[in-house]
């Protein structure tokens, strides 16, 4: 394999290099409560659009089954339905979409229906993967119709295999599995991106009900906090002052760390969601 | 060119795509490369004429760098006054051109009548077809396959006839790549005829790529005067090189004339009807039989038989296929299959239902297509709804019956697309016998194999016909199924 076949490795393993960096830097210069904000935060974004991911995969897959099911089995008044309340979910601006979903968490927090900073998370994910799953269905189906017009689905058709087991083992798992992680990791990228605007559009002041206190950190919350905005703010004194510079790396650390986790975890991922696609030829 | 034996060796990167051994090209003679597909005998071919490109392929010839191989003024002059006829007609003709005009492209224009040598390729009587085709841009659906090839057979002709009215001095290579893939019988022999007839006027250098047999068979029986000047030779991979051997025509011939049809059972019971008058893309379908010379009749299949389904090419053989079996929707359908009655208002889940894999399974005509390219040999067999095959022991069993059993352990884990042209269609075929369903389609079972697994599929629809399991054959074989099929159990398609 030649090695402009394998960015999609080489940027996954650069992202752990500048993680496990980025670690050892704080450990050595950052106090310590602080630091575990920020591992907490890092964990939470991570896991919420991990999960988040895997939801919309669930969601999408199920879904593209089902309206193909209803294509193909002329259940034309439950594909009218069904397409229509996609692209109902698929209409609404995501950032819009999520913001609503918040304020139904908001809602079912203050009705102390989410106790746990666990569930809160889950909710969260699961806002994200409904303003997300429709690129998976996408996917699903257009690999389906593409291979559904070859020849091979019909002779295993002919000898009797079930179309379940063709669409699932034969197209989208032996067939389209590339397909499927390069989704999966863009969608990671994306959902880290919903996640840290959303918690940070919330935590700056749309709502005066959740904040901080009540709603589990993430990056974007932490990137709202009022250090981490004021070692943001000194990147600009940098320009007017550089002698400041150095203090950068050591004194304001909280809140280039937030900056540079999403910074650098996005365009990662982002190139590993390129690489898979030049390395497979997608 | 100087005829001798070549040693050919293709490389992108890293890989090998062909390691050929001892590949004959006798000097203004005539060589017949047989072998199944898949090895490299395409591949080889555009290597000897000098169609590769260096910038693409790493190519080895006879030791030598494909720049000095190229650089050869014998091999320079080859080219320049032969021709090579592609093996996929649509990826020669130009879309953007007319026919007429590819007719009479380039140094084609030299011939004294670059048409003529494509009107030679259709009959007398059909001559209103290739007028009809010459105005027209090349599409994939038009013209057919069968009448692209005869385009592309005409071109080189009319290269040879260039070339003879100018009494070049340098005679050329003329290689024609699998040149008779998609004509019937009568439009194959036609086409062989005008080239050897052209051969006798000027002893060119001419390859022929083929899989078809029975060329052998004719020329034996119609051109014996060129066989001393005819090498036979067949490419078979040994060890992953594709090691050219001498063909003996005698062993086809003899092999050919002991052929005997299966014998059927003294009761006979019909397992499939189809009437005819089946309407699909505005055309009507009709069976006749050869005896009853062209009177319409009903195509009926029994329990045990092997019922040989001819046509010309591009009348729709594998459409009534694929009607038969449920995956064509057709007009006024008459069909039975084992007292069930199918129409054209019958909906498709009780195909689905009743037939798929329980009552008929059809092989398909491209193994390349009809396979999951990533699957292996073992997932394939074991993704049939046949229990027997959830043990490995079985799937042994059943890739013996045409795969050697020395290459079996390798072959099992082997995705699909790693198999020769050959491997795929064997795999193909055997996936519809595994089954065991009382009906079996087979749609050019002969496709892309070699003599040994020629003999191999024969045997295995003798086993099954034995069993009691009919099948419906497709083929463009003709010399081996009119060995094998009775004459009662041949039905023409128009």
């Amino acid at each position: 394999m030649r090695s402009e076949e394998r960015k999609d490795i080489r940027w996954a393993l650069l992202w752990v290099g500048g993680l496990i960096v980025l670690g050892v830097w704080l450990l050595l210069f950052l106090n310590t409560p602080a630091r575990i904000r920020i591992q907490t935060a890092f964990l939470n974004t991570l896991f919420g659009a991990l999960v988040a991911v895997v939801v919309a995969l669930f969601l999408g897959w199920g879904t593209a089954l089902a309206l193909h099911a209803f294509e193909r089995g002329g259940k034309r008044v439950a594909y009218l339905a069904g397409t229509f309340v996609l692209n109902l979910f698929r209409s609404i601006p995501q950032m819009v979409g999520m913001l609503v979903g918040y304020a139904v968490i908001t809602t079912l927090i203050l009705r102390g229906n989410l106790p746990s900073p666990l569930v809160q998370i889950l909710f969260t994910s699961l806002i994200t993967a409904l303003f997300v799953f429709q690129e998976v269905v996408d996917l699903i189906r257009e690999r389906v119709r593409h291979y559904e017009q070859l020849e091979f689905v019909n002779a295993l058709l002919v000898c009797g295999v079930p179309p379940r087991v063709i669409i699932n083992k034969e197209i989208l798992l032996k067939n389209s599995l590339a397909h499927l992680i390069q989704k999966s990791v863009s969608l990671f990228g994306r959902a880290i991106f919903l996640i840290c605007s959303i918690d940070f559009i919330i935590s700056v002041g749309l709502s005066t009900e959740v904040n901080l206190v009540n709603l589990p950190t993430t990056l974007g919350s932490m990137l709202a906090n009022l250090d981490s905005k004021q070692d943001i703010l000194v990147i600009g004194s940098v320009l007017t002052d550089p002698g400041m510079f150095g203090s950068l790396f050591f004194e304001h650390l909280q809140g280039l760390s937030v900056a540079f986790l999403i910074v650098y975890s996005l365009l990662c991922i982002h190139r590993m969601a390129g690489g898979i696609m030049e390395r497979y030829r997608l | 060119m100087n005829g001798r034996h070549y040693d050919i060796r293709v490389k992108v990167g890293d890989r090998v795509l062909v390691d050929a051994r001892s590949v004959p090209l006798v000097k203004n003679g005539i060589t017949l490369m047989f072998g199944e597909s898949g090895i490299g005998k395409s591949l080889a071919g555009k290597a000897l004429f000098g169609l590769l490109d260096e910038e693409e392929y790493n190519v080895v010839v006879n030791g030598e760098s494909y720049r000095e191989y190229c650089a050869r003024p014998e091999v320079a002059a080859a080219r320049q006054n032969g021709f090579f006829m592609f093996q996929e007609p649509s990826s020669h003709l130009n879309p953007l051109q007319t026919v007429e005009e590819q007719l009479c492209e380039g140094t084609l224009a030299e011939a004294h009548d670059p048409i003529a040598p494509v009107r030679e390729l259709w009959r007398a009587d059909d001559s209103g077809t290739l007028t009809g085709i010459l105005p027209i841009f090349p599409k994939p659906y038009r013209p057919s396959g069968g009448e692209k090839q005869r385009l592309l057979g005409g071109m080189a002709f009319a290269k040879m006839d260039a070339v003879a009215e100018q009494e070049l001095t340098d005679h050329g290579l003329f290689v024609f790549d699998e040149p008779t893939g998609s004509l019937d019988r009568e439009a194959r022999d036609r086409f062989l005829d005008r080239l050897f007839a052209r051969y006798r006027r000027r002893k060119e250098t001419i390859l022929v790529i083929t899989h078809d047999y029975g060329i052998i068979g004719y020329v034996q029986a119609f051109h014996v005067d060129l066989i001393p000047s005819t090498t036979f030779c067949e490419l078979r991979l040994v060890g992953g090189i594709a090691q050219a051997r001498a063909f003996e025509p005698q062993l086809f011939v003899e092999w050919l004339r002991n052929q005997r049809p299966q014998e059927m059972p003294v009761v006979r019971r019909p397992l499939l009807r189809v009437k005819s008058g089946v309407r699909i893309f505005g055309r009507t379908l009709n069976f006749s039989t050869p005896a009853w010379d062209r009177e319409d009749t009903e195509l009926v299949v029994h329990a045990g038989e092997l019922v040989y389904l001819k046509a010309a090419s591009g009348v729709g053989k594998t459409t009534v296929a694929k009607i038969v079996i449920g995956l064509q929707h057709a007009e006024q359908l008459g069909m039975e299959f084992d007292g069930e009655t199918f129409s054209e208002t019958t909906p498709s889940r009780r195909w689905q239902r009743v037939l798929w894999g329980r009552g008929m399974t059809m092989a398909f005509q491209h193994a390349d297509e009809a396979l999951n390219p990533h699957a292996s040999v073992e997932e394939t067999l074991r993704l049939l709804p046949v229990s027997a095959l959830r043990s490995g022991e079985a799937v042994v069993e059943v890739l013996g019956r045409l795969f050697d059993a020395e290459e079996i352990p390798q072959l099992r884990g082997r995705k699909v697309w790693q198999l020769s042209g050959g491997q795929k269609q064997r795999l193909n075929l055997l996936r519809a016998f595994a089954l065991s369903t009382p009906l079996i389609i087979l749609d050019e079972p002969l496709n892309a194999l070699d003599f040994e697994s020629i003999d191999r599929v024969l045997a295995l629809m003798r086993e099954a016909q034995r069993r009691g399991q009919a099948i419906l054959l497709i083929s463009h074989n003709e010399d081996i199924f009119d060995a094998v099929v009775p004459s009662g159990s041949v039905y023409l398609l128009r």
